[in-house]
């Protein structure tokens, strides 16, 4: 599903090059659940937010199914994140003037469906994730854990193949983190797959394989 | 459909959380749109409106004009209109119509009303059919004199006869002729001028009500291009009356005097607007393009000021924009977003001046203190709504794409990581947004300075007399109840009294009205005695108004040789002058003109030059005749005050109250206001440039304090450094007032050249003064810098007081 070549990213400084991620060679099934742990400053949300497309600027190959992305321009890449890709953030970034009902709405209606389609599928995806009754709910009458689901909601409401969620659990405490885990376990079983950044041993044992980051350098698998 | 509903309602619910940012882009749009709104719907009454009337595209109205072609005054009597009538060739019908002044007999006496001569097929040419009753027949205009009838307006017949279908048949008293009604005009057709005529009356009573009927000559023509061909046409046809009338040989026309430089004709549509061919039209397009110029500038500098409030909400709502964006939206969807909450406000802001766009409208008319007719109300129809969904459209997606693209120019990676956080490039734009505030502001500024020293020089013009010291009242003694034979001790009484006043030195009476500018009764200069023309074929004009007794000793005019006329003189309707100082030295030059003659007239006195006509042209040759009675009836009052003039207005308005209510027409004034009020334009100008001037700056200022607030505010850790490595609060009040004051210096270099482009533009209005008067543009330099200095005081003090502990701490 994603083949990673020899991919650097580096910024110019005055003192010459910073690399921030060296010569990532990295292959994702489709199916799998991957973590990505290592220290700060290691190079993880970088490397996650290259494979959703969010960051541009870096060398190497990337393949996602058939598109080399690297190839493609910025608008191109963007249409490929609609299309495969949807995000967890770790701070949720629910956007905090819509409702729980519009939160969810939001990715459907950047991707030309029609109303009566968007609204039947956020209510499924509403009964799926068991919060229909926080639907009218804004983002600041929810706890953490609840922004969390429905940030989770709102990442797979458009069926992207590839979820990826940058330490989502990161402000979460421990039951609402499992809850959530348990969550994306369920999500990987129904085919999606995960790449997630967490710092968290326990949440990282959720996944089937974890990639280790320092300096930038991939050091174990 | 569904994405632009569903961005509308989310753009509701954004501007509804922020109520503060809001109401403040919506008050500050709906100032730049509203004087915009009110400006067309000025324009739309004046110039645009189609009039009540059949095919209106097709009334072309003759216009007497110069060799080039240019509009001039000319007594347009009704040989002409017959003469094209004759005609035929030209137009597919032609109706002639003039306002007249008819005394009203009412109860207490008489009064003044508007009216107009109208030839007689006037009411089917036009298509107009009278809500009651008929228009006039072929034989009213016939004959002299055939029949007194009248068609009354709507309004007449609801304020005099209480809007009874009876009114038909019954008379009213014009100038003591009976005049039958024969008709009402429908609600809604007021004529074809500004005025609002109380009724219409067959051109064939002129003889019999003694009016001076000054024609406007409208024609149809099927075809607007038609227009250049038929002026051409009608030119040889107008020369041939003009012609015959020099002569001077038909004692009907002789009294409309000819019009020294009505060589041609040209046609210009009528059918549109209240304005027509007004001589007015110059002054009010004058007016309209000083401020439209004003009010769209004004709306420039509301949308930047908007604009770079939008730019630093936008700065607030990054990571929102860079989570949509790794949601899957697309930069259009983004910009769209942006742009459909700013036409939302640009929406309330039109909103709000629809609201009040009337009271505005009627509110600008006042700067127009020119304006002849009656007050405007501007009504907001299809063609305001119009210009309103426009200004909404243009406005909203004017002021906010910039931001819209600007903030949606992100990197989503590092937005999501840091939220917020102002790039070089927002920052280059907000203070771009300030810049170009200030600059407008600044022109607006000088534009005002230019004219109010414009206007200053020109009042200290000499004018052979002393201004400040004089005041006038127009008096109407028909009105409470006088006649010719009963008026003379009145006024003899009025003269007593009013002298007694505390603070008058001298008054007199007078028909002759100071500052008029329209030197309407131009004679052709024949029978001055030992004249001859110094060219064969020249001709040369006289300007022969009637004067009272006192009138020159009053305004400070010296009588050089001979004497004043005397009440005597006016009692006795003695045929004599007194001629001025230039009359005697083009028709005398080197003579005495004491006992010389012009026409039947001695000549009796000798006064020094004085402008007495306007006060910005060398007097004419001239030569005062003694008053008559009749023309005493509507006589101005000048008074002379032993110091200002304005210190006397009040108690003379007071004084001449207790004499009757109902005898001053108008109000007391100074001469001072009246040649004011002959510098209208200017002076709209002025106030218009000054008010919105000064609205600008302030809007101005704002922005200048925002921009200012919000760098203390986004630095204040910057300044905690500052403090903790021995900066000193002055440091810091340098820091920030340099800041702001290098906005300004910048806006000046870009602004002062477009003021000076301004003033190119206003150079035909300015006199007396360069348009690039170096004292004006200076002094608007300085204000703009003082004001900027005060909106930056503010933010300077703050950011002098910050703790550095605290701002060390500040994330």
């Amino acid at each position: 599903m994603i083949q990673l070549k020899d991919l650097e990213k580096c910024y110019e400084t005055r003192a010459g090059k910073n690399y921030v991620l060296r010569q990532i060679n990295l292959d994702i099934e489709e199916g799998e659940f991957i973590t990505i742990m290592g220290p700060s400053g290691a190079g993880k949300t970088t490397l996650l937010n290259i494979l959703g497309m969010l960051d541009g600027g870096w060398e190497g190959e990337y393949y996602l199914f058939d598109h080399a992305v690297h190839d493609l321009k910025p608008k191109e890449r963007m249409a490929l994140n609609k299309q495969y890709i949807g995000f967890v953030f770790q701070n949720f970034n629910l956007l905090d003037t819509l409702t729980v009902y519009e939160n969810l709405d939001v990715p459907l209606s950047y991707r030309n469906i029609k109303g009566s389609e968007r609204a039947s599928t956020v209510c499924d995806t509403l009964d799926r994730f068991g919060i229909v009754g926080k639907k009218d709910l804004f983002p600041g009458q929810l706890s953490g854990g609840q922004q969390q689901l429905v940030g989770v909601a709102r990442a797979v409401i458009a069926n992207p193949k590839l979820l990826l969620a940058d330490e989502p659990t990161g402000n979460l405490h421990s039951t609402q983190g499992e809850a959530i885990m348990d969550l994306f376990k369920k999500l990987n079983r129904e085919g999606t797959t995960i790449v997630q950044v967490t710092h968290n041993d326990k949440y990282a044992a959720y996944s089937k394989r974890i990639i280790r980051l320092k300096d930038g350098w991939m050091v174990k698998e | 459909m569904g994405t632009l509903w569903q961005d509308v309602r989310y753009g509701l619910r954004m501007l509804g959380r922020s109520p503060g940012f809001t109401a403040v882009a919506v008050l500050t749009l709906a100032l730049g749109i509203g004087a915009n709104l009110a400006l067309f719907g000025i324009l739309n009454e004046m110039v645009l409106r189609p009039k009540p009337v059949a095919r209106p595209q097709e009334l072309w109205a003759v216009v007497p004009a110069n060799a080039a072609r240019q509009p001039v005054y000319a007594n347009l009597c009704r040989p002409y209109y017959e003469a094209i009538r004759r005609d035929g060739r030209v137009f597919q019908g032609i109706i002639g119509y003039a306002g007249i002044m008819p005394k009203l007999r009412t109860e207490e006496g008489a009064e003044r009303i508007e009216a107009e001569l109208v030839s007689g097929e006037y009411f089917s040419f036009l298509g107009v059919v009278p809500a009651l009753g008929r228009g006039f027949l072929p034989e009213e205009d016939g004959q002299a004199g055939a029949r007194a009838v009248a068609v009354i307006s709507h309004a007449f017949w609801c304020s005099q006869f209480g809007g009874t279908p009876d009114v038909l048949g019954k008379t009213v008293t014009l100038n003591n002729t009976l005049v039958e009604i024969v008709g009402v005009a429908p609600k809604g057709f007021t004529g074809l001028g500004y005025g609002r005529p109380s009724l219409w009356l067959p051109a064939s009573m002129e003889p019999m009500l003694g009016e001076l009927t000054v024609y406007q000559l409208i024609g149809r023509l099927a075809e607007p291009r038609l227009a250049p061909t038929a002026a051409d046409m009608l030119t040889p046809i107008a020369a041939e009356v003009t012609q015959e009338l020099s002569t001077f040989k038909d004692p009907r026309w002789s009294k409309y005097g000819v019009g020294p430089s009505f060589c041609r004709v040209r046609l210009d549509p009528i059918g549109r607007g209240v304005l027509g061919t007004s001589r007015a039209r110059p002054k009010v397009l004058g007016f309209l393009q000083f401020a439209g110029v004003a009010t769209v500038l004004l709306l420039l500098i509301a949308c930047a000021n908007v604009a770079s409030l939008f730019l630093a909400r936008a700065l607030q709502r990054r990571k929102e924009t860079a989570t949509r964006i790794a949601l899957g939206a697309t930069r259009a969807a983004l910009v769209r977003q942006v742009v459909c909450e700013g036409i939302l406000v640009a929406a309330g802001g039109t909103a709000g001046a629809l609201l009040v766009f009337s009271w505005v409208g009627q509110g600008l008319m006042k700067f127009a203190s020119w304006w002849p007719g009656p007050p405007l109300r501007p009504a907001a129809d299809l063609r305001v709504l119009l210009f309103a969904a426009a200004a909404v459209l243009a406005v909203g997606v004017g002021f906010s794409l910039l931001p819209a693209l600007q903030a949606t120019a992100l990197a989503p990676a590092a937005a999501l990581k840091d939220g917020a956080g102002a790039g070089r490039r927002r920052s280059w734009l907000r203070h771009g947004l300030i810049v170009a505030q200030v600059a407008g502001s600044l022109v607006l500024l000088c534009g005002a300075t230019l004219c109010l020293r414009s206007m200053s020089k020109q009042l200290s013009v000499d004018l052979g007399y002393r201004s400040d010291r004089l005041a006038v009242a127009s008096l109407d003694l028909e009105r409470v109840g006088f006649t010719t034979d009963t008026a003379m001790p009145q006024l003899e009484e009025i003269v007593r009294r009013v002298a007694l006043v505390p603070g008058v030195e001298r008054v007199a009476v007078s028909p002759v009205d100071l500052m008029g500018g329209m030197k309407t009764h131009l004679y052709v200069a024949d029978g001055v005695e030992d004249h001859n023309p110094s060219h064969e074929n020249s001709v040369e004009f006289g300007f022969y108004p009637r004067v009272g007794p006192g009138m020159f000793g009053v305004l400070g005019i010296p009588i050089l040789r001979g004497r004043d006329f005397s009440q005597e003189d006016v009692e006795s309707g003695r045929q004599i002058v007194i001629v001025n100082e230039s009359f005697a030295r083009k028709f005398w030059p080197g003579r005495d003109p004491l006992g010389m003659h012009i026409r039947q007239w001695e000549v009796v006195g000798v006064v020094q030059d004085a402008c007495l006509d306007r006060f910005d042209e060398r007097a004419d040759a001239t030569a005062f005749r003694v008053t008559d009675k009749k023309s005493l009836l509507q006589p101005n009052l000048l008074i002379r005050a032993q110091g200002d003039a304005r210190g006397v207005v009040a108690s003379v308005r007071a004084e001449l109250a207790r004499i009757h209510p109902k005898l001053v027409v108008g109000d007391v004034r100074t001469l001072r206001d009246i040649i004011k009020n002959t510098l209208a334009v200017e002076h709209a100008a002025l106030r218009i440039l000054g008010a919105l001037g000064v609205l600008a700056l302030v809007l101005a200022s704002v922005g200048v304090y925002g921009v200012m607030a919000y760098m203390v505010s986004s630095r204040t850790r910057e300044i905690g450094i500052r403090l903790a490595v021995g900066a000193t609060r002055g440091d810091l009040l340098r820091l920030v007032l340099s800041a702001g004051l290098r906005l300004g210096l910048i806006a000046a270099a870009l602004g002062l050249p477009l003021a000076l482009g301004g003033a190119v533009v206003l150079r035909h209005q300015i006199a007396g003064i360069s348009p690039f008067d170096p004292v004006s543009f200076l002094a608007v330099v300085a204000c703009v810098l003082a004001a900027l200095t005060a909106a930056c005081w503010l933010p300077a003090r703050r950011a002098a007081k910050i703790d550095p502990m605290a701002a060390l701490r500040h994330e």
